[in-house]
């Protein structure tokens, strides 16, 4: 179920005047590849709110630092990996914010995580050889959409289920009325 | 090209800014800018118009939650009217209606102001 479809990809400096261009990027993607407008507007959030980290904490005032976007579009699901080479912050070590607490403490930042986290499926982080990746899911709604491949298969697998289904009531439908003829 | 833009007009005693375009990281500053130079004059009733907001991220978001403390201690408030579901959506995620007075109407909110 989970082969790769396809692959697209966008490298970008760290600096937030590229978040447009992030935007923009998964918004030609989401035309190409037809997805729903809320699996859109999930993957726009949740993007720009970890490139926005990794910004602002992982590159910190380096700004020489860049961050390659791979976005694989999957037949169940979108998977997006954000790749940089700045200190490591894992989203899944981190707790929920308390808002009312926030407020009071003027605290600003730390909502980002929890957003990735209403809007996405599954978040995975790991780091090797300096790198780190981030990886968010969005499982996907109507398969049926994009996916040629197996959708196809398993149309075919419930034809064929059916079909004998048929066959078997069109048997004893056949039996009964030869009964009732006899 | 993605913008932004902070627009402020009076009614009365109350400062309306209209907020326009992208609210992100990149342009979150521009509304702290705006916000701060209200309360550094001493404006503290203020409404933000989100009618041409297109989007907002936790950046956004986090402008209104630096101020709201300090304008509230003034006797005053941050009223938020006009979103689009969209913008709403992520509001109401982070649980800000518990919070912030978010109005169908920007004049609904003006005029609570002045009740």
């Amino acid at each position: 179920m989970n082969q790769s479809v396809t692959q697209e990809q966008l490298i970008i400096p760290a600096n937030f005047q590229y978040l447009p261009a992030v935007r923009n990027f998964i918004a030609r993607i989401a035309a190409k590849y037809r997805f729903t407008k809320s699996e859109l507007n999930a993957l726009t959030i949740s993007v720009d709110e970890a490139i926005t980290n990794i910004i602002k904490h992982g590159y910190g005032n380096i700004l020489s630092g860049s961050i390659t976007m791979n976005v694989n579009v999957k037949n169940d699901r979108l998977v997006v990996e954000l790749i940089d080479q700045g200190k490591s912050f894992d989203p899944n070590q981190v707790g929920d914010p308390n808002i009312p607490h926030y407020v009071q403490v003027r605290k600003k930042g730390g909502l980002g995580i929890f957003i990735i986290r209403k809007f996405m499926d599954d978040i995975q982080y790991f780091t090797a050889d300096h790198e780190n990746t981030l990886r968010l899911i969005k499982l996907r709604n109507n398969v049926s959409l994009y996916s040629p491949i197996v959708p196809i298969n398993s149309l075919f697998k419930r034809l064929k289920e059916k079909f004998q289904f048929l066959t078997r009531k069109a048997t004893s439908i056949s039996l009964k009325e030869t009964g009732t003829f006899l | 090209m993605e913008s932004f833009e902070v627009t402020k007009k009076h009614d009365g005693n109350v400062v309306v800014l209209n907020i326009k375009g992208y609210l992100d990281a990149h342009t979150a500053p521009m509304l702290e800018n705006g916000l701060q130079s209200l309360i550094d004059q001493g404006q503290f009733r203020i409404v933000v118009n989100f009618k041409d907001l297109i989007y907002i991220s936790s950046a956004g978001l986090g402008v209104f939650m630096g101020f709201i403390e300090n304008i509230r201690n003034n006797q005053g408030d941050i009223k938020l009217t006009n979103m689009n579901p969209k913008i709403f959506r992520v509001f109401d995620l982070l649980g800000f209606p518990m919070l912030y007075d978010i109005m169908e109407d920007e004049q609904q909110a003006i005029t609570k102001f002045n009740s």
